[in-house]
């Protein structure tokens, strides 16, 4: 009787290891035009579950998986202001079942101003997409003045809230100080963007750059106004508010920061990838985020659940890397550093 | 004797912060807005410190409550038992590392084979069925040296 | 106004409506029990099944499964010593020690009632506020969040109960590794030593388990005994669930206070879990009579951290609702819910939508109760845990606590941490150091630096000269004095 029961043991515990060993070895021969199909896709995000990156990644994982074949994984590695979970992608596989919703804009300023804790490279990293970007809005608390015009006559010192010194929130503030003179402090330090506009709607703080999105939040129920938008054409929530551009003729060297501000905004929210992909795993990796994202009937999806997408081609991004991190001087980093950290705390 | 092993906590928490905070005022040079809070809080840790090794030493340490439940002694090789869990997850992953460990420790206490072997396909079934599967926990079945 | 209630009532007392809360009611009671898990992730796993649902359906189904992670949480906490959710912590002081006297049943009933209790005035709270919402969630800004965790640092010294200084090390200890990493006005980590880990500092929920659920694990692998080990257990039955049941009801006070404490901190949306339960805990304390026997098994500090956590989730759907401004963050999770079932919480929402509004505050109420009753059904169970051999239960428990701690954030190293701070439980339980008030400093300490550094410099050295802000100060000062009031009454009177 013992020795059935070892036997029998013996037995199972072949079939489990025989089994363990199953689920690591390599898939069979793949299908040409659907080389990930079977394999299962990480997505990483930056951020705990609930946030934008998070939602957009959710969105879009089913289509990936449709198109492709592969089961797809959304990860949430937060850390690191959502650079960590970057850190480690481009140390992970570039084999196609690696990817991230990366905050583009964050990822790029962070590693311009040489921040703490950036062991990325975008020049190197592999962009497949943009996925959204945001216009950004001015708000005001009602009791403001209605225009900017009249906040720059008014020549008082105006404050904006925002959550950290390279943040979507402080950036545009810095530039918009810069761009019309204003007598401004920046206060940082708010835990998120939405206690930054509780600041501004309990009047701790004058004034807030936020994304359209949640500007228009805002801006409803008459606690905020909105008086401008930052960027070179209106906002799509606001189409009646005039851009600073619209309102102000600029001259070159104060329009500077803002431009070059609006064109890291270009690059949004992006879908990347590991450096060092094979060219046609990359080529096939950008051609299907592209049919995902100019899909019509994913972009109503999209726009149902208030998270519209808007597709940009990976080689536009890349000159936009390129122009930013390769082709601006040391003074000129300098500088940038400057205006957006120092100048306005 | 009691006395010495009460300080030997209060030193050792009064050595990290002093270190910690030396580290940052003349290593890494943080600027005073940086280094304030934890300046004050840290120098407020080890001040109590003191003050704590103090009382240690002149006798006044605080004394449990009379109709406190006596702490259970702690043997050394449960801490080791404790702590055996983290080569057993690195050497064979959280799923099979975890069940492995439930039957290694189960048997080795002194529970039957049978009763062993159920709560360990229990655990497999948890960590994989209702974490990995059901959850979508993004668990490494992998070892994690792999 | 009154219509719009009605309207809810109507709306929420619908089949699908209360089948979807009962469908999800389980899966919180689950996630609730397993350590590490919050009520975050279990709303993380729900709102994808709520896409193409109407709703108050799918609210229902979010908000059912949310007011049962909490029940869950306290049970471990009670049961196990581990704290299943953070704010739990509180409920370990008086709860576990009731559960090793073999009277799991007696805490595990004073719990349930004082939560579904407290949420239903947590709830009340919120249909009474929902019009007048807005000015008062827009009168607390950085100075007033500044005090209030100072208040939430001054009990400190409340809970650690006779060694003052060991507290005061234990909270100050705490208050020092929260400010681990990015401060939060440079932007500079500190002491992160280039381990990425370490930008974001030291993690909470490795602390909480480490330093409670490991010294709980080493006792049982030590003794090899079952958790009940007093000299007269009692048999289990439901009879003890009940005796804790009418102790809440005895206790009228306390679950009154600590209630409308949880709800009040809950419409703070700077304000977290944590530091109402502590809080509510340390005020039972200070107000009931003979205040050294806390942490060995009075009911009362059961009864006052469970209330109030659960008012202060029924407060917490205040800014929420009122200005789209999470209360909590599982709050901004159930935000982002409402998103995709095509509603916008925010100053709108309440015109337009307030039938929905009082609907949420109604299945709130009736989620906790049904939660609670649910639970208690559950109770025998869950005394005969406390019955189990030690043996057999505690590698069983390290299993849980560490793959739950990975669940937390997808991260391995939290699993390396949880045994480090393990250590550091150890130590402070040997000697008497308050691992409440190094919770408490935990939490608070990162809020009082960033709530000081913006009020300075949005306010100036004077932000304190604010009609709120002094008020609290005034009421802490009273709440910290009033055990020795007698004192300071004969103070005054010739000898």
């Amino acid at each position: 009787m013992r020795s059935a029961c070892i036997s029998r043991r013996a037995l199972l515990a072949l079939a489990l290891s025989c089994g363990v060993f199953a689920s690591f070895a390599p898939a069979s021969a793949q299908d040409a035009s659907m080389p990930l199909k079977g394999e299962t896709v990480r997505i990483y995000v930056g951020f705990s579950p609930g946030g934008g990156y998070d939602a957009y990644a959710r969105m879009l994982a089913p289509h990936f998986e449709k198109k492709t074949g592969a089961t797809v994984v959304v990860e949430n590695r937060p850390g690191g202001g959502g650079l960590t979970a970057l850190n480690q992608l481009v140390r992970a596989k570039p084999d196609g079942t690696n990817m991230m919703m990366l905050n583009g804009e964050g990822a790029i300023m962070a590693q311009l101003v040489k921040q703490d804790g950036v062991a990325y490279d975008m020049t190197k990293v592999n962009t497949l997409a943009r996925v959204a970007h945001e216009q950004h809005l001015v708000l005001v608390r009602p009791d403001m003045p209605d225009t900017l015009k009249e906040i720059q006559a008014a020549g008082k010192k105006i404050k904006f809230s925002a959550v950290g010194r390279i943040d979507n929130l402080s950036d545009y503030a810095a530039v918009l100080c810069e761009a019309l003179k204003l007598d401004c402090q920046i206060i940082v330090g708010y835990k998120g963007s939405k206690e930054a506009g509780l600041a501004m709607m309990n009047g701790e703080v004058d004034a807030l750059t936020i994304s359209d999105g949640s500007g228009n939040e805002y801006a409803q129920g008459g606690k905020a106004k909105v008086i401008a938008a930052i960027g070179n054409a209106r906002s799509p929530f606001k189409p009646d508010v005039a851009t600073v551009y619209e309102q102000f003729q600029l001259a070159p060297d104060r329009k500077w920061y803002m431009d070059f501000r609006l064109s890291i905004k270009d690059f949004g929210r992006v879908m990347v990838a590991p450096p060092g992909m094979a060219p046609d795993r990359l080529k096939y990796l950008q051609q299907v985020w592209k049919e995902i994202l100019t899909d019509p009937a994913v972009l109503a999806e999209a726009n149902k659940s208030q998270r519209p997408l808007s597709y940009e081609a990976p080689e536009t991004l890349n000159k936009t890397i390129k122009e930013i991190l390769e082709s601006l001087s040391p003074d000129k980093i300098k500088d940038i550093n400057e205006v957006l950290q120092k100048k306005y705390s | 004797m009691m006395s010495r092993g009460q300080i030997i906590f209060p030193c050792l928490i009064f050595a990290v912060v002093a270190a910690l905070l030396a580290s940052g005022l003349f290593v890494y040079r943080y600027s005073l807005t940086v280094i304030g809070f934890p300046l004050g809080a840290g120098v407020f840790v080890c001040v109590m410190c003191l003050v704590d090794i103090a009382m240690s030493l002149t006798g006044h340490e605080p004394k449990p409550p009379a109709n406190d439940m006596p702490l259970e002694p702690l043997s050394w090789a449960a801490v080791a038992w404790a702590f055996a869990l983290v080569p057993f997850v690195i050497a064979f992953g959280f799923v099979f590392g975890a069940a492995l460990y439930l039957l290694t420790y189960l048997l080795a206490n002194g529970t039957s084979w049978r009763l062993s072997a159920i709560i360990a396909s229990a655990s497999l079934l948890v960590t994989w069925g209702l974490f990995i599967r059901l959850m979508r926990v993004p668990m490494p079945v992998a070892p994690l040296w792999w | 106004m009154l219509d719009a209630f009605l309207s809810a009532g109507g709306q929420v007392f619908h089949p699908t409506v209360l089948a979807a809360m009962l469908f999800a009611l389980p899966i919180g009671l689950v996630v609730g029990l397993l350590p590490g898990i919050s009520g975050i992730s279990a709303l993380a796993f729900l709102i994808p099944f709520t896409f193409g649902m109407e709703p108050l359906v799918g609210l229902a189904f979010l908000l059912g499964s949310y007011t049962a992670v909490s029940q869950g949480g306290s049970m471990t906490a009670i049961v196990l010593g581990i704290p299943g959710e953070v704010p739990n912590a509180a409920t370990v002081l008086d709860g576990h020690p009731l559960a090793k006297q073999g009277r799991a049943g007696y805490a595990i009933g004073a719990a349930l009632l004082a939560s579904a209790l407290g949420g239903i005035f947590g709830c009340l709270i919120l249909i009474l506020l929902l019009p007048v919402m807005q000015p008062v969630v827009l009168a607390f800004a950085s100075p007033e969040n500044f005090f209030l965790c100072l208040a939430g640092i001054a009990f400190i010294g409340v809970l650690s109960s006779g060694a003052a200084v060991r507290g005061l090390i234990a909270g100050g200890l705490g208050v020092f590794l929260s400010l681990f990493g990015y401060d939060p006005t440079e932007g500079i980590p500190r002491f992160w030593f280039h381990f990425e880990y370490m930008l974001d500092g030291v993690r909470l929920i490795p602390l909480a388990l480490g330093l409670f659920a490991i010294p709980e694990v080493l006792a049982l692998m030590t003794s090899g005994k079952q958790i009940a080990r007093g000299d007269s257990i009692e048999p289990i039955s439901y009879r003890q669930g009940f005796q804790g049941a009418v102790a809440v009801l005895k206790h009228w006070g306390t679950s009154l206070r600590s209630s409308s404490l949880g709800a009040v901190i809950g419409v703070m949306p700077g304000i977290g879990g944590v530091t109402a339960t502590f809080v509510a805990y340390a005020m039972a304390r200070q107000t009931a009579g003979n205040p050294e026997t806390f942490g060995r098994g009075r009911i009362e500090g059961v009864i006052a951290p469970e209330a109030a956590k659960n008012a202060e989730e029924g407060g917490a759907l205040v800014p929420t609702l009122a200005l789209g401004i999470p209360g909590s963050s599982s709050m901004a999770l159930l935000l982002g819910g409402f998103v995709i079932l095509g509603l916008q919480p925010g100053p709108e929402f309440l015109t337009k939508h307030l039938d929905i509004a009082f609907a949420l505050a109604i299945i709130c109420a009736f989620g906790n109760v049904v939660a609670s009753a649910s639970m208690f059904m559950l109770s025998k169970p869950l005394m005969q845990v406390t019955r189990i051999p030690g043996r057999v239960l505690a590698p069983i428990l390290l299993v849980l606590v560490v793959i739950g701690t990975y669940s937390a954030q997808n991260n391995s190293y939290d699993v390396l941490w949880v045994f480090i701070f393990g250590l550091l439980g150890i130590a402070m339980e040997r000697f008497y150091y308050s691992r409440a008030a190094l919770l408490l400093g935990f939490v608070l300490g990162e809020l009082i630096e960033r709530y000081f550094l913006v009020s300075l410099k949005a306010h100036g050295p004077f932000f304190f000269m604010r009609p709120i802000a002094l008020t609290i100060v005034a009421l802490v000062l009273l709440g910290l004095l009033w055990p020795n009031r007698h004192r300071i009454t004969r103070l005054g009177r010739p000898a």
